[in-house]
């Protein structure tokens, strides 16, 4: 069975039994990107380290990303996407300086920054398919005071319109977005999108819920800030417990 | 976080309530959840302390490349089971089975909300689109332990009964170490029904636990097949999923749950997401057929396909092929690739010129059948 390369499509694959019949292979995501000649690639979000940029780098993918070589530095996230034009950069500031180095499992690729907001609390950056994805990992309980740290920076460094439920905010009060997906309108008008932020535990099944997420414009830049409110069982929770934003 | 990605409209909708009738029937939602962003997602009846709650999945799939006037000869759809305790079957009565219904009508394919609930298909009795999959024939198993299979890798211990086969997937989930046992591993080798070899080499002093799950297979009916979108302005074949007892509006016995957990697309790492195969016929340019009298075995014989095409052959290939009578199988002679549209080229192989055995080639009636395809264009 070969690949009939020429008849990728964003989530597609065509194969050539040799029988005179065609296997189409759809999946629900995408499985390729674009290249720089408009050829469709095999999406493979694996890191490499780059020793003069001392970035984690991956560019296979519909965006590109350079993971810090510490903890509390910028990060960065850029796209091309269907005629989008796109870089936001992110910063953990209230992490410590910790080394991450790079994991690849069956859970996926990421850097661990371990015990990046204290003792039992890391720090993962993953890169996959579709984006970054920041995910705190409480091995053990947190204090209140490591909650606190779980807050991000957020640059835009074209101060783009930010959108929740399709309302663009004002940028004057603190926005809430619990439940909600917040998007980000580019200059060519294209969307970005960030995730709703949830929460989980280890439990089977697991026990999950969304997260208070509140966006707060600073003078050059945007606070995240994750609430986690009564609703979180903290004590009674299975650890690791996990937060992705 | 951030993502170029609007979303995938794969998922789950919830509908709970106090009596099966008012769960199943649901249209203004009081007690329900959506997902579009979460690596699980799940279909289940289920009924407990008075309330009975019903979650139905939906699969929306972008088919769009398939060539308008080809023919679909079968199609199968493909769900990972989830981790955790991916399977409930407390009913286990006969309607404790899987299938996917169509065709969908939520608002987006490209997001699940959560008035979605009642657009599964039709809420009584909706149209199966695959052969049903019952409950009990679903594979999975747990295991609380490992060691060293005396070739440096682990073997793992099931604690259930169900028999897995190599190429099975294990999901592993280290309590303490190692990392890179946290994940999907494949069964390379069975040593009884218990006892399975996995692609991951052994750390002695770790402790593990883990779930064994497999791909559940979809065959789509004519009715499944036909739901299969092929063009570009209306590119999404929706697909449902539901349960027995849902669909055929039985309710599920009290205190049970039939519920069956898979990885959605949105947040998977690997390749545990859903997918589709289909199956196409290509478009045949032309048949030829020639007699042959064979002199001897030695002599060979040379094929020439003279022709043009109306879709370039660099988006797909023009290949020439002879049949095999002893391995009943087409076998490439030649193929184009890069030769213009609505252009003249040739296609020319030689059979035999170095004296081997062409035998094959023929049969009694010395009859040789050689054939020039094209997936699509004519």
């Amino acid at each position: 069975m070969q690949e009939i390369t020429s008849k990728r499509g964003w989530n597609r694959k065509v194969f050539d039994n040799g029988d005179g019949t065609q296997l189409y292979r759809f999946r629900v995501r995408h499985c390729h990107y674009k290249d720089d000649s408009g050829n469709f690639q095999d999406i493979d979000p694996r890191l490499t380290f780059d020793n003069t940029a001392k970035k984690w780098k991956h560019n296979k993918s519909s965006y590109s990303c350079e993971i810090p070589e510490y903890a509390d530095e910028e990060m960065d996230f850029r796209t091309k996407y269907e005629g989008a034009n796109f870089n936001a950069k992110f910063k953990a500031s209230s992490a410590s300086h910790i080394l991450g180095e790079y994991v690849e499992n069956g859970e996926g690729n990421y850097i661990l920054y371990t015990n990046a907001f204290g003792t039992g609390i890391d720090l993962r950056i993953y890169s996959y398919w579709k984006g970054i994805k920041k995910v705190v990992v409480a091995r053990v309980q947190p204090t209140i005071q490591q909650i606190q740290k779980f807050n991000y920076e957020l640059i835009l460094p074209n101060n783009e319109d930010v959108l929740v439920d399709d309302t663009t905010w004002d940028k004057n009060s603190t926005l809430n977005a619990r439940g909600k997906r917040i998007k980000i309108k580019d200059s060519n008008n294209k969307l970005i999108w960030f995730n709703q932020a949830h929460i989980y535990d280890s439990n089977t099944p697991p026990w999950s819920a969304t997260l208070d997420i509140e966006l707060t414009k600073l003078a050059n830049k945007y606070l995240i800030k994750k609430n986690i409110g009564v609703d979180v069982p903290v004590a009674d929770l299975v650890y690791p417990v996990y937060l992705e934003l | 976080m951030a993502s170029y990605y609007s979303g995938a409209g794969d998922g789950k909708t919830k509908a709970a309530a106090l009596s099966w009738d008012a769960a199943h029937d649901a249209t203004s939602i009081t007690m329900a959840d959506y997902d579009y962003t979460s690596t699980l997602a799940t279909v289940s009846s289920a009924e407990s302390k008075g309330t009975f709650t019903i979650i139905r999945g939906f699969l929306p799939i972008d088919t769009s490349g398939i060539n308008d006037t080809a023919t679909i000869l079968s199609a199968k759809f493909y769900l990972m089971q989830g981790t955790g305790s991916p399977l409930a079957n407390g009913d286990n009565d006969g309607d404790d089975w899987l299938n996917i219904v169509g065709q969908t009508t939520q608002a987006s394919p490209t997001s699940l909300g959560i008035n979605d609930f009642d657009n599964c298909g039709s809420i009584d009795n909706p149209t199966e689109g695959a052969t049903r999959i019952d409950f009990t024939t679903i594979k999975w198993a747990q295991y609380s332990n490992h060691a060293d299979n005396g070739s440096g890798f682990v073997r793992v211990t099931s604690n259930t009964n169900h028999t897995l086969s190599v190429g099975d997937y294990v999901y592993l989930t280290p309590l303490i170490t190692p990392a890179e046992y946290r994940g999907w591993h494949t069964v390379t080798n069975v040593t009884d029904n218990t006892h399975y070899d996995l692609d991951v080499a052994y750390t002695a002093g770790s402790v593990t636990q883990g779930y064994a799950v497999v791909w559940q297979e979809f065959i789509l009916n004519s009715t499944g097949i036909s739901w299969i979108k092929k063009t570009v302005g209306d590119p999404y074949t929706m697909f449902g999923i539901r349960e027995g007892h849902d669909c055929i509006d039985s309710s599920i016995a009290t205190g049970y749950e039939n519920g069956f957990i898979w990885f959605t697309s949105e947040e998977t790492s690997g390749n545990s997401d859903p997918y589709l195969d289909v199956l196409v016929l290509q478009t045949y340019v032309i048949f030829q057929f020639k007699d042959y009298s064979p002199v001897g075995n030695e002599q060979g014989f040379n094929v020439t396909w003279q022709g043009q095409t109306n879709l370039a052959p660099s988006i797909s290939p023009v290949v020439l092929q002879i049949y095999n009578f002893d391995t009943s199988t087409w076998v490439n002679l030649a193929q184009n690739v890069s030769s213009d549209v609505n252009t003249d080229f040739e296609l020319s192989a030689w059979i035999g010129d170095s004296g081997e055995d062409i035998s094959a080639y023929h049969n009694s009636a010395n009859m040789i059948c050689c054939r020039v395809y094209q997936g699509g264009g004519s």
